[in-house]
C-alpha cells in the first residue's frame, strides 16, 4: 500500500464509522480529521509512509474516534446510565412504590387490618426517593392511624363489655 | 477489570481527563478564535489527550450544544479552515467550570496534604 493510500483508507474507515452520527456531525468529524492530517503532514514537511503512520497513530483508530463521547465509548460506558438513574429518582418524589406505601399507610387497614399499614411502612423505609425526615413523618402518620382504631376499640370495647356480658349472664 | 489495572497510571489519567478535557478545550478556544489542529497540539503537548482524533467529535458536540460556533477562514496553505470561537453560553459554561474546579482542586489538595500527614483532616 502506498503512503497516500494509508490516508485514504483511514478516512474511508472513519467515514463509515461516523455514519451512525447525524450527517452534520459526521461531516464535521471527518472534515476536522482530514484537515488535521494535512496540517500535521505540512508541519512535518514530509509525506513518507513513516510520517503518515505516525500522524495516524497519534490520532487513534477511526473506530475510537467515531465512538468517542458516545455510549459505545468504553471509557464512558456506564457513567451516563448512573447519572440518569440518579436524576430519575431525585427528580420525582412519588414513584409507584411510594404511592403504594401511602395508600397502605392510609387505607391499608381496610384491606388488611394492621398488616396493611405495616407493609406500607416497610415500603416507606425501602424507598430510595424519600429522605429520612419524610420517612419519619410517614411513620408517625402510620402509627397515629394505627393507634386510632386501638383507642376507639378500647373506648367502645369498654362501653360494650357490660352489655356483652348480659346475654351470657341472663340465663343464670 | 483487574485490581492492578484500576490502579495503573494510564487508568488514573483516563479517569481524571474525563469531564475535564472538554473544559480545557473551552478554555483554549476562550483565548481567541482557534484552529482545531492547534487546540489538539496544545492538549497533546500537555498530555491531556492520548488519541488526538477524539477531540474532533468533542468539538462537534460542543458546537451542537451551542457552546462554540465556527467560521471558515481562507488559508495560505491549502483549503479554507474551520475556526472555533466561544458563544455566550460557552463562556458561561467555562466560568462555571472555573469556579467549580477551583473549589474542587482546593478540597482535593487539602485532603491529599492531610493524607500525607502535613495537615490534619479538619483543615487545622
Amino acid at each position: 500500500m502506498d503512503a497516500e493510500a494509508l490516508v485514504r483508507d483511514y478516512l474511508d474507515r472513519l467515514e463509515t464509522e461516523a455514519r451512525r452520527r447525524t450527517p452534520e456531525q459526521a461531516d464535521e468529524i471527518v472534515g476536522g480529521v482530514r484537515e488535521h492530517i494535512e496540517a500535521a503532514l505540512a508541519e512535518a514537511g514530509r509525506r513518507d509512509e513513516a510520517t503518515i503512520r505516525m500522524v495516524l497513530d497519534k490520532l487513534g483508530s477511526p473506530e475510537a474516534i467515531a465512538a468517542a463521547g458516545t455510549a459505545e465509548d468504553g471509557q464512558r460506558g456506564a457513567e451516563p446510565d448512573v447519572m440518569t438513574a440518579r436524576r430519575d429518582t431525585g427528580g420525582r418524589s412519588l414513584g409507584p412504590m411510594e404511592i403504594i406505601a401511602l395508600l397502605l399507610i392510609t387505607f391499608g387497614s381496610v384491606v388488611l387490618p394492621f398488616v396493611g399499614p405495616l407493609l406500607g411502612l416497610v415500603l416507606t423505609w425501602a424507598s430510595q426517593r424519600w429522605t429520612v425526615p419524610v420517612k419519619i413523618g410517614a411513620t408517625v402518620v402510620a402509627l397515629v392511624l394505627l393507634a386510632l382504631p386501638l383507642g376507639l376499640f378500647a373506648v367502645s370495647g369498654g362501653a360494650a363489655a357490660p352489655s356483652a356480658a348480659l346475654p351470657i349472664a341472663s340465663p343464670h | 477489570m483487574g485490581f492492578h489495572d484500576r490502579l495503573s497510571s494510564p487508568r488514573i489519567m483516563t479517569e481524571l481527563r474525563r469531564g475535564v478535557v472538554e473544559h480545557c478545550v473551552l478554555a483554549l478556544i476562550g483565548e481567541g478564535e482557534s484552529y482545531a489542529f492547534d487546540i489538539v497540539k496544545v492538549l497533546a503537548t500537555r498530555h491531556l489527550v492520548t488519541s488526538e482524533g477524539t477531540i474532533y467529535p468533542l468539538l462537534a458536540r460542543l458546537r451542537r450544544d451551542g457552546l462554540v460556533a465556527t467560521s471558515w477562514r481562507e488559508s495560505t496553505a491549502g483549503p479554507p479552515r474551520r475556526y472555533y470561537r466561544l458563544t455566550d453560553e460557552g463562556r458561561r459554561a467555562l466560568e462555571t467550570f472555573v469556579a467549580e474546579w477551583t473549589s474542587f482542586r482546593t478540597a482535593v489538595d487539602a485532603l491529599l496534604r492531610a493524607g500525607t500527614g502535613s495537615e490534619s483532616l479538619d483543615g487545622r
